[in-house]
């Protein structure tokens, strides 16, 4: 005699159903369900309250919360507006549900954070992370420093590392501008171009730059830009 | 047991171990083995097994009253029928059409068997 309760389609129950056993519902049931067996909210099943069972499967429709001692099952045909609390959950897809899962049990506290190093195997200390390959180096740590032979070929040198710009400034003293048909042109293979330019001299350090010959110079230019009606006209760099 | 013990896939049980509390409606059958208290009205049968405890004023075409029951107990439409079988106790009036006392069966109340006017219309 440890057949199921089965509460029929087409038949409504309006108030609470307690006590040990299983349960099916097909019909409507509004109000509170807690069982001790499972409970089977078929498809057709209509339950308005909220349902506390060792097992809860729903394949009809629930409105309310569904607590699972053991598990809460809601399966494709499921039509369910309320929040799952159990220590295991499953969703079918498929299902329409609306409302929050809470994985829990009583027995296991609850991970509503993550903290590495609490959340460790008992005795252990949170494992230290390694950067990996590749990963920027830590700020406060000197920059890695390369420095190739003397024997090194000049050209390999020159393509691998970085130099800082040099411009050549024309005898005249004017640096011009490339045409504008040409200003979009490829750039051709100019290592100085990807890298970050030196702070620009100093005034007090200005003469012995200019005094140094193997010190880049580094023009200070100002672009003015052409208007609309002058977009034929050359660019003009004033140098300093 | 009043041939009523079919075992219909479509038929609803409420275990021994359940308590209902509340408000039984709609149609269909249902048998009830464990405790109810509230009011039943259901458009179809309602069978009350042995041991089951009812404390409610029903209301269904047909009632099978094998447990203890308490409460009055009215059969809808004309071919109501209302029976107390041997194992059943009803503390309370019983009105339907048909009205049925199995040998051994208790009823403490009155008898009513004449059939509602609105029912027969």
């Amino acid at each position: 005699m440890n057949r199921a309760s089965i509460l029929p389609s087409g038949v409504v129950f309006e108030g609470t159903l307690e006590g040990t056993g299983d349960l099916v519902v097909r019909g409507t049931v509004v109000g509170s369900i807690q069982i001790d067996g499972a409970l089977w909210i078929e498809a057709g099943g209509v339950v308005r309250g909220h349902v506390q069972a060792r097992v809860v499967t729903v394949r009809g429709v629930l409105k309310g919360n569904a607590f699972g001692d053991e598990a809460v099952r809601v399966s494709a045909t499921a039509k369910l507006i309320g929040d799952l609390t159990a220590p295991r959950v499953q969703v079918v897809p498929g299902a329409r549900f609306k409302g929050a899962v809470f994985v829990e049990s009583p027995n296991l506290p609850l991970l509503d954070r993550y903290d590495p190093a609490e959340h460790t195997l008992a005795g252990q200390e949170a494992p230290e992370v390694e950067a990996p390959i590749g990963a920027p180096t830590v700020v406060g740590q000197p920059a890695p420093t390369f420095a190739l032979p003397a024997s090194f070929p000049d050209t390999l040198a020159r393509a691998t590392m970085p130099s800082p710009p040099r411009l050549d400034t024309p005898p005249g003293g004017t640096l011009r501008a490339p045409p504008p048909d040409k200003a979009l042109a490829p750039l051709p293979f100019e290592p100085a171009a990807h890298v970050t330019l030196p702070s620009p001299p100093m005034p007090g350090a200005l003469a012995d730059a200019e005094s140094d010959a193997q010190a880049p110079r580094l023009p200070k230019v100002s672009l003015r830009m052409p208007s609309l009606g002058r977009a034929r006209g050359k660019r003009r760099t004033d140098p300093r | 047991m009043g041939g009523v013990s079919t075992d219909d896939d479509d038929r609803g049980r409420f275990a021994p171990g359940l308590t209902a509390r509340g408000h039984l409606g709609g149609q269909g059958r249902v048998r009830l083995e464990g405790r109810f208290e509230g009011t039943i009205e259901l458009l179809g049968q309602l069978e009350v097994a042995p041991g089951a405890e009812v404390t409610a004023p029903i209301r269904a075409l047909e009632a099978y009253l094998g447990g203890e029951v308490r409460g009055n107990v009215t059969g809808l439409g004309a071919s109501s029928r209302v029976v107390v079988l041997k194992t059943g106790r009803l503390i309370g009036d019983v009105r339907a059409a048909e009205v049925g006392i199995d040998d051994g069966g208790a009823l403490h109340g009155s008898v009513d068997m004449v059939v509602d006017i609105k029912d027969l219309s």
